[in-house]
Protein backbone atom coordinates (compact mmCIF):
# COMPACT_ATOMS: atom_id res chain seq x y z
CA UNK A 1 0.00 0.00 0.00
CA UNK A 2 1.30 3.45 -0.90
CA UNK A 3 0.06 6.96 -0.06
CA UNK A 4 -2.40 6.96 -2.96
CA UNK A 5 -3.87 3.63 -1.86
CA UNK A 6 -4.10 4.93 1.71
CA UNK A 7 -6.09 8.00 0.66
CA UNK A 8 -8.56 6.15 -1.59
CA UNK A 9 -9.02 3.51 1.13
CA UNK A 10 -9.84 6.22 3.66
CA UNK A 11 -12.42 7.82 1.37
CA UNK A 12 -13.88 4.42 0.47
CA UNK A 13 -14.17 3.51 4.16
CA UNK A 14 -16.29 6.63 4.72
CA UNK A 15 -18.83 5.94 1.96
CA UNK A 16 -16.64 7.56 -0.66
CA UNK A 17 -16.12 11.04 0.77
CA UNK A 18 -14.44 12.98 3.58
CA UNK A 19 -15.02 16.62 4.45
CA UNK A 20 -12.09 18.81 5.41
CA UNK A 21 -8.41 18.55 4.51
CA UNK A 22 -7.41 18.49 8.19
CA UNK A 23 -9.57 15.39 8.74
CA UNK A 24 -7.89 13.65 5.79
CA UNK A 25 -4.47 14.50 7.22
CA UNK A 26 -5.28 13.30 10.74
CA UNK A 27 -6.92 10.02 9.74
CA UNK A 28 -3.93 9.36 7.48
CA UNK A 29 -1.70 10.11 10.48
CA UNK A 30 -3.44 7.61 12.75
CA UNK A 31 -3.73 4.95 10.03
CA UNK A 32 -0.07 5.32 9.18
CA UNK A 33 0.90 4.66 12.80
CA UNK A 34 -0.27 1.09 12.09
CA UNK A 35 0.77 0.85 8.46
CA UNK A 36 4.11 2.71 8.44
CA UNK A 37 3.93 3.38 4.71
CA UNK A 38 7.20 4.16 2.96
CA UNK A 39 7.71 7.79 2.03
CA UNK A 40 5.20 9.38 4.41
CA UNK A 41 6.73 11.72 6.96
CA UNK A 42 5.23 14.23 9.36
CA UNK A 43 6.25 17.61 10.68
CA UNK A 44 4.56 19.97 13.10
CA UNK A 45 2.08 22.36 11.54
CA UNK A 46 -0.58 24.75 12.79
CA UNK A 47 -3.30 22.08 12.97
CA UNK A 48 -0.99 19.35 14.28
CA UNK A 49 1.22 16.84 12.45
CA UNK A 50 1.15 17.41 8.71
CA UNK A 51 2.44 15.25 5.88
CA UNK A 52 3.43 16.99 2.67
CA UNK A 53 3.38 13.59 0.93
CA UNK A 54 -0.27 13.00 1.88
CA UNK A 55 -1.22 16.54 0.79
CA UNK A 56 0.52 16.09 -2.57
CA UNK A 57 -0.92 12.59 -2.95
CA UNK A 58 -4.41 13.99 -2.50
CA UNK A 59 -3.69 16.71 -5.04
CA UNK A 60 -2.36 14.16 -7.55
CA UNK A 61 -5.43 11.96 -7.08
CA UNK A 62 -7.62 14.98 -7.80
CA UNK A 63 -5.69 15.95 -10.92
CA UNK A 64 -5.70 12.32 -12.13
CA UNK A 65 -9.49 12.24 -11.79
CA UNK A 66 -9.70 9.57 -9.10
CA UNK A 67 -10.92 12.06 -6.49
CA UNK A 68 -13.22 15.06 -6.90
CA UNK A 69 -12.49 18.15 -4.83
CA UNK A 70 -15.28 20.57 -4.12
CA UNK A 71 -14.90 23.84 -2.30
CA UNK A 72 -17.82 25.45 -0.60
CA UNK A 73 -17.42 29.20 -0.46
CA UNK A 74 -18.76 29.83 2.99
CA UNK A 75 -16.85 32.35 5.14
CA UNK A 76 -14.44 29.49 5.91
CA UNK A 77 -13.52 27.44 2.83
CA UNK A 78 -14.82 23.89 3.16
CA UNK A 79 -13.08 21.28 1.05
CA UNK A 80 -14.75 17.94 0.39
CA UNK A 81 -12.98 15.00 -1.22
CA UNK A 82 -15.07 12.39 -2.96
CA UNK A 83 -14.14 9.30 -4.97
CA UNK A 84 -15.06 9.47 -8.64
CA UNK A 85 -16.29 6.35 -10.43
CA UNK A 86 -12.68 5.49 -11.37
CA UNK A 87 -11.64 6.23 -7.78
CA UNK A 88 -14.24 3.80 -6.44
CA UNK A 89 -12.95 1.12 -8.81
CA UNK A 90 -9.42 1.88 -7.67
CA UNK A 91 -10.42 1.57 -4.00
CA UNK A 92 -12.00 -1.81 -4.73
CA UNK A 93 -8.78 -2.88 -6.42
CA UNK A 94 -6.74 -1.74 -3.39
CA UNK A 95 -9.05 -3.68 -1.05
CA UNK A 96 -8.47 -6.76 -3.19
CA UNK A 97 -4.68 -6.27 -3.39
CA UNK A 98 -4.07 -5.27 0.24
CA UNK A 99 -6.97 -6.60 2.33
CA UNK A 100 -5.18 -6.37 5.67
CA UNK A 101 -4.04 -2.77 5.22
CA UNK A 102 -7.43 -1.80 3.84
CA UNK A 103 -9.02 -3.37 6.94
CA UNK A 104 -6.71 -1.37 9.20
CA UNK A 105 -7.73 1.87 7.49
CA UNK A 106 -11.41 0.96 7.86
CA UNK A 107 -10.90 0.15 11.51
CA UNK A 108 -9.09 3.43 12.31
CA UNK A 109 -11.68 5.44 10.44
CA UNK A 110 -14.56 3.68 12.18
CA UNK A 111 -12.96 4.42 15.55
CA UNK A 112 -12.50 8.12 14.71
CA UNK A 113 -16.06 8.27 13.48
CA UNK A 114 -17.46 6.61 16.58
CA UNK A 115 -15.61 8.84 19.04
CA UNK A 116 -15.60 12.26 17.38
CA UNK A 117 -17.79 12.02 14.25
CA UNK A 118 -14.72 12.86 12.13
CA UNK A 119 -14.55 16.41 13.45
CA UNK A 120 -11.29 18.19 12.74
CA UNK A 121 -10.65 19.71 16.16
CA UNK A 122 -10.67 16.56 18.34
CA UNK A 123 -8.70 14.67 15.72
CA UNK A 124 -6.21 17.50 15.61
CA UNK A 125 -5.90 17.53 19.44
CA UNK A 126 -5.33 13.77 19.59
CA UNK A 127 -2.73 13.93 16.81
CA UNK A 128 -0.91 16.79 18.57
CA UNK A 129 -0.82 14.86 21.86
CA UNK A 130 0.48 11.77 20.10
CA UNK A 131 3.09 13.77 18.17
CA UNK A 132 4.37 15.36 21.39
CA UNK A 133 4.52 12.03 23.24
CA UNK A 134 6.34 10.43 20.33
CA UNK A 135 8.96 13.16 20.45
CA UNK A 136 9.40 12.33 24.12
CA UNK A 137 10.12 8.73 23.13
CA UNK A 138 7.71 6.91 25.36
CA UNK A 139 7.79 9.23 28.37
CA UNK A 140 4.23 9.34 29.72
CA UNK A 141 4.00 13.11 29.91
CA UNK A 142 1.33 14.60 32.16
CA UNK A 143 -1.22 17.08 30.76
CA UNK A 144 0.68 20.13 32.16
CA UNK A 145 3.90 18.78 30.63
CA UNK A 146 2.15 18.23 27.30
CA UNK A 147 0.79 21.76 27.42
CA UNK A 148 4.29 23.08 28.01
CA UNK A 149 5.81 20.98 25.25
CA UNK A 150 3.03 21.96 22.83
CA UNK A 151 4.28 25.54 23.03
CA UNK A 152 7.59 24.39 21.52
CA UNK A 153 5.64 23.49 18.39
CA UNK A 154 3.68 26.74 18.45
CA UNK A 155 0.51 25.00 19.65
CA UNK A 156 -1.36 26.79 22.39
CA UNK A 157 -3.45 23.90 23.73
CA UNK A 158 -6.01 24.31 26.49
CA UNK A 159 -6.36 21.69 29.26
CA UNK A 160 -9.72 20.74 27.77
CA UNK A 161 -8.13 20.11 24.36
CA UNK A 162 -5.39 18.01 25.94
CA UNK A 163 -7.92 15.96 27.90
CA UNK A 164 -10.04 15.49 24.79
CA UNK A 165 -6.98 14.54 22.77
CA UNK A 166 -5.77 12.05 25.38
CA UNK A 167 -9.19 10.43 25.63
CA UNK A 168 -9.52 10.00 21.88
CA UNK A 169 -5.93 8.83 21.66
CA UNK A 170 -6.63 6.26 24.38
CA UNK A 171 -9.47 4.91 22.26
CA UNK A 172 -7.39 4.89 19.10
CA UNK A 173 -4.46 3.20 20.79
CA UNK A 174 -6.72 0.57 22.30
CA UNK A 175 -6.67 -3.06 21.23
CA UNK A 176 -9.65 -2.62 18.90
CA UNK A 177 -7.53 -0.61 16.44
CA UNK A 178 -4.72 -3.13 16.24
CA UNK A 179 -4.23 -4.58 12.76
CA UNK B 1 31.82 30.76 -22.74
CA UNK B 2 29.65 32.80 -25.06
CA UNK B 3 26.21 31.46 -25.69
CA UNK B 4 26.14 31.50 -29.47
CA UNK B 5 24.65 28.57 -31.40
CA UNK B 6 28.00 26.88 -32.05
CA UNK B 7 29.15 26.93 -28.42
CA UNK B 8 25.83 25.46 -27.26
CA UNK B 9 26.13 22.82 -29.96
CA UNK B 10 29.69 21.98 -28.87
CA UNK B 11 28.70 21.85 -25.19
CA UNK B 12 25.88 19.44 -25.91
CA UNK B 13 27.82 17.15 -28.18
CA UNK B 14 31.36 16.76 -26.85
CA UNK B 15 33.01 13.85 -28.63
CA UNK B 16 29.74 11.96 -28.88
CA UNK B 17 28.98 12.11 -32.56
CA UNK B 18 26.07 9.83 -33.33
CA UNK B 19 24.78 9.77 -29.73
CA UNK B 20 21.23 10.69 -28.71
CA UNK B 21 22.02 14.31 -27.79
CA UNK B 22 24.09 14.81 -30.92
CA UNK B 23 21.29 13.42 -33.08
CA UNK B 24 18.64 15.66 -31.52
CA UNK B 25 20.74 18.81 -31.81
CA UNK B 26 21.85 17.85 -35.32
CA UNK B 27 18.21 17.43 -36.40
CA UNK B 28 17.27 20.78 -34.88
CA UNK B 29 20.13 22.48 -36.76
CA UNK B 30 18.95 20.93 -39.99
CA UNK B 31 15.41 22.03 -39.22
CA UNK B 32 14.21 18.43 -39.00
CA UNK B 33 11.84 19.20 -36.20
CA UNK B 34 9.57 16.79 -34.39
CA UNK B 35 5.83 16.98 -34.75
CA UNK B 36 2.90 15.91 -32.67
CA UNK B 37 2.03 12.25 -33.18
CA UNK B 38 -1.16 12.47 -31.13
CA UNK B 39 -2.89 14.09 -28.20
CA UNK B 40 -5.64 12.95 -25.82
CA UNK B 41 -7.30 14.07 -22.60
CA UNK B 42 -6.07 12.37 -19.43
CA UNK B 43 -9.53 11.05 -18.63
CA UNK B 44 -9.42 9.00 -21.85
CA UNK B 45 -6.61 6.83 -20.40
CA UNK B 46 -7.62 3.50 -18.88
CA UNK B 47 -8.00 3.94 -15.09
CA UNK B 48 -5.55 1.19 -14.13
CA UNK B 49 -2.90 2.64 -16.42
CA UNK B 50 -3.63 6.08 -14.99
CA UNK B 51 -2.87 4.60 -11.57
CA UNK B 52 0.48 3.32 -12.88
CA UNK B 53 1.27 6.76 -14.29
CA UNK B 54 0.27 8.38 -11.02
CA UNK B 55 2.73 6.19 -9.15
CA UNK B 56 5.55 6.27 -11.70
CA UNK B 57 5.30 9.85 -13.00
CA UNK B 58 7.53 10.98 -15.86
CA UNK B 59 9.85 7.96 -15.43
CA UNK B 60 6.96 5.64 -16.20
CA UNK B 61 6.04 7.71 -19.27
CA UNK B 62 9.66 7.67 -20.48
CA UNK B 63 9.79 3.88 -20.09
CA UNK B 64 6.51 3.57 -21.98
CA UNK B 65 7.89 5.78 -24.77
CA UNK B 66 11.08 3.69 -24.94
CA UNK B 67 9.05 0.47 -25.11
CA UNK B 68 6.87 1.77 -27.95
CA UNK B 69 9.94 3.07 -29.83
CA UNK B 70 11.61 -0.31 -29.50
CA UNK B 71 8.52 -2.18 -30.75
CA UNK B 72 8.20 0.11 -33.76
CA UNK B 73 11.90 -0.20 -34.61
CA UNK B 74 12.63 3.46 -33.81
CA UNK B 75 15.68 4.86 -32.04
CA UNK B 76 15.61 5.15 -28.26
CA UNK B 77 14.45 8.71 -27.53
CA UNK B 78 12.43 9.09 -30.74
CA UNK B 79 9.17 9.38 -28.81
CA UNK B 80 8.46 11.93 -26.07
CA UNK B 81 5.38 12.18 -23.85
CA UNK B 82 4.33 15.44 -22.29
CA UNK B 83 1.47 15.98 -19.87
CA UNK B 84 0.11 19.50 -20.17
CA UNK B 85 -1.77 20.70 -17.09
CA UNK B 86 -3.67 23.91 -17.74
CA UNK B 87 -5.92 25.50 -15.19
CA UNK B 88 -8.21 27.51 -17.42
CA UNK B 89 -10.36 28.96 -14.68
CA UNK B 90 -9.79 32.54 -13.67
CA UNK B 91 -10.45 31.61 -10.08
CA UNK B 92 -11.39 28.63 -7.93
CA UNK B 93 -14.69 28.44 -6.14
CA UNK B 94 -12.98 29.21 -2.81
CA UNK B 95 -11.04 32.24 -4.08
CA UNK B 96 -13.82 34.79 -3.89
CA UNK B 97 -16.66 35.17 -1.47
CA UNK B 98 -19.96 35.89 -3.20
CA UNK B 99 -22.81 37.17 -1.10
CA UNK B 100 -26.41 37.90 -1.98
CA UNK B 101 -28.24 41.13 -1.16
CA UNK B 102 -28.92 39.84 2.33
CA UNK B 103 -25.22 39.14 2.88
CA UNK B 104 -25.59 35.37 2.71
CA UNK B 105 -22.70 33.58 0.98
CA UNK B 106 -23.44 31.41 -2.04
CA UNK B 107 -21.39 29.15 -4.26
CA UNK B 108 -19.47 30.71 -7.13
CA UNK B 109 -20.80 28.06 -9.50
CA UNK B 110 -24.14 29.76 -9.20
CA UNK B 111 -22.56 33.04 -10.26
CA UNK B 112 -20.10 32.13 -12.97
CA UNK B 113 -19.10 29.07 -15.00
CA UNK B 114 -15.55 30.42 -15.38
CA UNK B 115 -13.81 28.75 -12.50
CA UNK B 116 -10.98 26.35 -11.79
CA UNK B 117 -13.10 23.25 -12.23
CA UNK B 118 -12.51 23.55 -15.95
CA UNK B 119 -8.96 22.25 -15.53
CA UNK B 120 -7.58 20.57 -18.64
CA UNK B 121 -4.93 17.85 -18.55
CA UNK B 122 -3.81 16.64 -21.94
CA UNK B 123 -1.14 14.22 -23.04
CA UNK B 124 0.93 15.18 -26.07
CA UNK B 125 3.17 12.67 -27.84
CA UNK B 126 5.93 14.01 -30.07
CA UNK B 127 8.07 12.15 -32.59
CA UNK B 128 10.01 12.59 -35.85
CA UNK B 129 7.87 14.20 -38.50
CA UNK B 130 7.26 11.40 -41.02
CA UNK B 131 3.46 10.97 -41.29
CA UNK B 132 3.59 7.17 -41.42
CA UNK B 133 5.77 7.00 -38.29
CA UNK B 134 3.43 9.34 -36.44
CA UNK B 135 0.41 7.31 -37.47
CA UNK B 136 2.01 4.10 -36.15
CA UNK B 137 3.01 5.82 -32.91
CA UNK B 138 -0.50 7.15 -32.37
CA UNK B 139 -1.94 3.65 -32.82
CA UNK B 140 0.67 2.11 -30.48
CA UNK B 141 0.09 4.79 -27.82
CA UNK B 142 -3.69 4.25 -27.97
CA UNK B 143 -3.14 0.53 -27.51
CA UNK B 144 -0.60 0.90 -24.69
CA UNK B 145 -2.64 3.40 -22.67
CA UNK B 146 -6.03 1.86 -23.35
CA UNK B 147 -7.30 5.00 -25.09
CA UNK B 148 -10.28 4.62 -27.40
CA UNK B 149 -9.32 5.57 -30.97
CA UNK B 150 -12.22 8.02 -31.00
CA UNK B 151 -10.66 9.91 -28.08
CA UNK B 152 -7.27 10.34 -29.69
CA UNK B 153 -6.46 13.24 -32.00
CA UNK B 154 -3.50 13.35 -34.37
Amino acid sequence: MDRYDLIVSMLHANDGAIKDRTVVQKIAYFANLRLDIDGISYRDYFYGPFSREVALGLEHLVSSLFVRETVRATPIEQYTYELTEDGTDLAAKVAEESPQEHGTVRSVLAMCKEHCSLRARPLSCAAKVHFIRRKEQGHAASPPEIREMARDFGWNMTNEEIDYGMTLLGELEGPRVAA
Amino acid sequence: MSLDDDSIYDALTPGNKGGKSWRIVHDVRRWRLWKRACRFRENAVNALIRRELLRGGQNRLDKMAAGIASRLGLEDGDIAFHLSDICIGLYGSGDLLFVDRQGNPYDINEASPINAESRVRTYYVFSPAEPETRRKIAAAVADELGVDVNDIAV
